[in-house]
């Protein structure tokens, strides 16, 4: 009997339509999570996205102009502050019948002034001549430090009568001289012509330096031996944001450095006596316009301090390894988990001295990644889709594919190993799909940077954020392997190019930094690097990017003071 | 319940997805040709209508509102996956595969089952022709106002539709007697 006459189309449809009418069936609760997070996480995900921007860039924002208040803005008035504080801390000892030579004819680093300054320093010179001991005015908000390693030792320097008069380095008359120039260094820029004639070479530091010879006689230096010439040398060192003044006494093996720290609010003299040998005062003498006063500065290169600003070339591996928790339903589980292969960088950084240890860092970089991306997963036979046209044991399976660069939809065309079997749609296909995914992005970092120093090595932490912002990307064809012997891949799948890549990805950074100082302009580093994603690197909502790299960058730097 | 869901809150929208979704998601599987397919039509379709769901004027049944709703977005969802395939109904040389009829599909729900894995084995095109044609009630008319195809295609396309459906029918009945 034909089953048709009890089918006509009035009755097919009827059926058909109080059966499709009335069927119903289940989601996987997936869908629920996904429509959830679709509705919930954008706004959050807003929200949390300008939360995660808003701190960095505000710090960032705040350092810069902490940085560039810090280095511009030096008003006069405190350089006056800071040569007044020094002329009150110089300490005068008469010397009696010393008899002083100042030399000023030796002005190398005088000479390298400009022609205007070069005139004012000759005409203080002559100045000084006539107006011999001329009064210094009273510092004002003024606070000397004497550190407290050293207390002691300059303690029994200066208390010891005979010692403080050998040891003596400065002498009534050189005092004045120096104080008077630097008075007439003051009354100069009070009036605003050494201002405007030097402007140009303030922003770098300038050297003043006076040696002098004193003839001490036996009965002040303990020789029984005839007179004695003791060599000292002072060197005044004009910064634009500190003036440093420094007196080495090789026949004690001592020295002293004064320092006066412009700061908007104050100037702070530190004292420090710095025992050196012999052999290690050229060095110092040579370096010393790096020198810092701080008491627990035994080595003589000059490798922190205020203005100790570098630029630094950097070139490193980076590794990174992570997975994409997929939450497409219970159909697409399985792994999907990428490590990179071989992945670099490369930068240039500017580290900019914010204080004695803390480097404020921006730099330009370069980022190389090449990550093979490895899906391991198992849909079923039902997945295929119809295939017009196509040859009956041939079937397609649509397939999205994502990997940490994003995502793209992919069909994977195969053919039935055994065309007598007729396969259920429950039936476990299992597939391997390997992809290779080349990331080219440019690399701002910004951050902070500790340091401390031990002789010539130096050690610190830092953290920072890393703005990647996406150069290039591509992927290749993925391969894909079927782990079973009822389908055989036809051909490999064409991957159209990579969707929903973000083009700026930000990495917040932590790392340590140690290195050797070589000499008073190159040093070297090494530096290993954790980095925390801030932001994805796709915004594919569909798969939640979990990873971690961290890398490893070896640097020259050279200081720029 | 729908004021909650106008106000955007979470525990409203959820009741409402939960009284509604094993219905809408068997419209979803009619239109896809997977049951991920399905799934993501109705994702995107809940999406949709919690979104809009402002433009709902309480005007009738909400259900009927829903599935409107989440009809249209199955429809871009076809169109997404092919721009041409309503147009190119008529190349198509499909021949329908032997259904393997199974002794599960006795009861009527199972068959049931079976007719929608071979509507959704069917080409896109004739699948979608099928479903407005029959479920939602549109003529040939609308039908090739909206899907861009002439009435005679979307005439012979439920035809061959329907054929194919009533040969699966008669054998697994066949197979029940």
């Amino acid at each position: 009997m034909s089953m048709e006459k009890k089918l006509p189309d009035d009755n097919l449809e009827e059926f058909l339509r109080n059966s499709f009418n009335q069927y119903k069936e289940n989601p996987t609760d997936q869908v629920w999570d996904r429509i959830d997070n679709s509705l919930h996480t954008v706004s959050i995900a807003r929200t949390s996205y300008f939360k995660k921007l808003f701190y960095p860039i505000a710090a960032t924002l705040l350092l810069s102009s902490l940085t560039y208040l810090i280095y511009t803005n030096r008003a006069l008035k405190n350089k006056l502050d800071a040569a007044l504080s020094l002329q009150h801390e110089i300490v005068t000892t008469p010397v009696g019948s010393e008899t002083v030579q100042t030399d000023l004819s030796n002005t190398e680093k005088i000479n390298e002034l400009n022609t205007s300054e070069d005139d004012y320093l000759n005409k203080v010179n002559e100045e000084n001549k006539i107006e011999a001991g001329s009064q210094s005015t009273e510092p004002k908000n003024v606070e000397i430090l004497k550190p407290d390693g050293f207390t002691q030792k300059i303690k029994s320097n200066l208390e010891d009568p005979d010692r403080s008069e050998k040891s003596s380095i400065l002498t009534k008359t050189n005092t004045e001289k120096n104080n008077e120039t630097v008075s007439g260094l003051i009354s100069k820029q009070d009036n605003g012509s050494f201002k405007k004639s030097n402007g140009s070479k303030l922003k770098r530091n300038q050297i003043l330096k006076t040696n002098k010879t004193i003839n001490a006689g036996p009965e002040n230096s303990g020789q029984s031996k005839g007179d004695r010439r003791i060599k000292n040398s002072i060197d005044l060192l004009a910064h634009t944001d500190r003036t440093t003044i420094s007196e080495t006494d090789e026949s004690q093996e001592i020295a002293v450095t004064k320092e006066v720290t412009n700061s908007p609010t104050r100037a702070v003299i530190l004292v420090s006596n710095l025992p050196f040998k012999n052999t290690e005062i050229n060095h110092t003498k040579a370096n010393f316009r790096f020198s810092t006063a701080y008491p627990y500065y035994t080595n003589p290169l000059p490798v922190l301090g205020i203005g100790a600003d570098e630029v630094s070339l950097s070139a490193g591996t980076i590794y990174e390894s992570g997975k994409i928790e997929n939450e497409r339903g219970k159909d697409f589980r399985g792994s999907n988990e990428f490590r990179t292969n071989n992945s670099w960088q490369v930068g240039l950084t500017l580290n900019k001295g914010i204080s004695k240890n803390l480097y404020f860092s921006a730099g330009l970089g370069f980022k190389h990644f090449d990550i093979i991306n490895d899906i391991s997963q198992s849909i079923s036979f039902g997945n295929r889709r119809p295939k017009p046209g196509g040859m009956p044991f041939e079937h397609e399976f649509p397939f999205k594919l994502q990997c940490s660069a994003g995502s793209s939809d992919i069909v994977i065309r195969t053919e039935q190993l055994d065309q007598r079997v007729s396969y259920t749609d429950n039936q476990p296909i299992e597939l391997k799909i390997q992809t290779e995914i080349e990331l080219n992005y440019l690399t701002i970092p910004v951050g902070l940077q500790y340091r401390f120093l031990k002789n010539k090595f130096f050690a610190g932490a830092g953290l920072g954020l890393n703005i990647d912002i996406l150069a290039r990307s591509s992927a290749s064809n993925p391969e894909v392997k079927l782990l079973n012997n009822i389908l055989k891949p036809i051909e490999q799948p064409q991957l159209s190019k990579l969707g929903q890549t973000q083009e700026i990805v930000l990495n917040s950074r932590v790392n340590l930094i140690a290195g050797y100082t070589i000499n008073k302009n190159f040093k070297i580093y090494l530096s290993p690097e954790l980095y925390l994603p801030v932001s994805d690197r796709t915004n594919d909502r569909a798969g939640k990017i979990a990873t971690n790299a961290f890398g490893i960058q070896a640097g020259l730097s050279y200081s720029l003071n | 319940m729908i004021d909650g869901c106008k106000a955007g809150q979470r525990k409203a929208q959820h009741e409402l997805y939960t009284a509604l979704k094993s219905q809408m998601y068997g419209m979803c599987m009619r239109y896809a040709h997977s049951k991920e397919d399905a799934e993501d039509i109705l994702h995107d379709g809940f999406v949709a209508v919690f979104k809009d769901i402002h433009q709902y004027k309480n005007a009738g049944p909400i259900e009927g509102w829903v599935r409107r709703v989440i009809l249209n977005i199955a429809l871009q969802h076809l169109r997404k996956q092919s721009k041409n395939i309503f147009q190119s109904l008529d190349d198509h040389q499909w021949k329908a595969e032997d259904e393997v009829m199974e002794e599960e599909y006795f009861e009527k729900e199972l068959l049931i089952k079976q007719m929608i894995e071979s509507i959704q084995r069917m080409p896109t095109g004739f699948r979608t022709v099928l479903n407005l044609y029959i479920m939602e009630g549109y003529s040939h008319d609308q039908i090739a106002q909206t899907l861009g195809i002439s009435i005679g295609t979307s005439k012979s396309q439920l035809k061959r539709a329907k054929d194919h459906l009533r040969n699966v029918l008669i054998k697994s009945l066949n197979v029940n007697e």
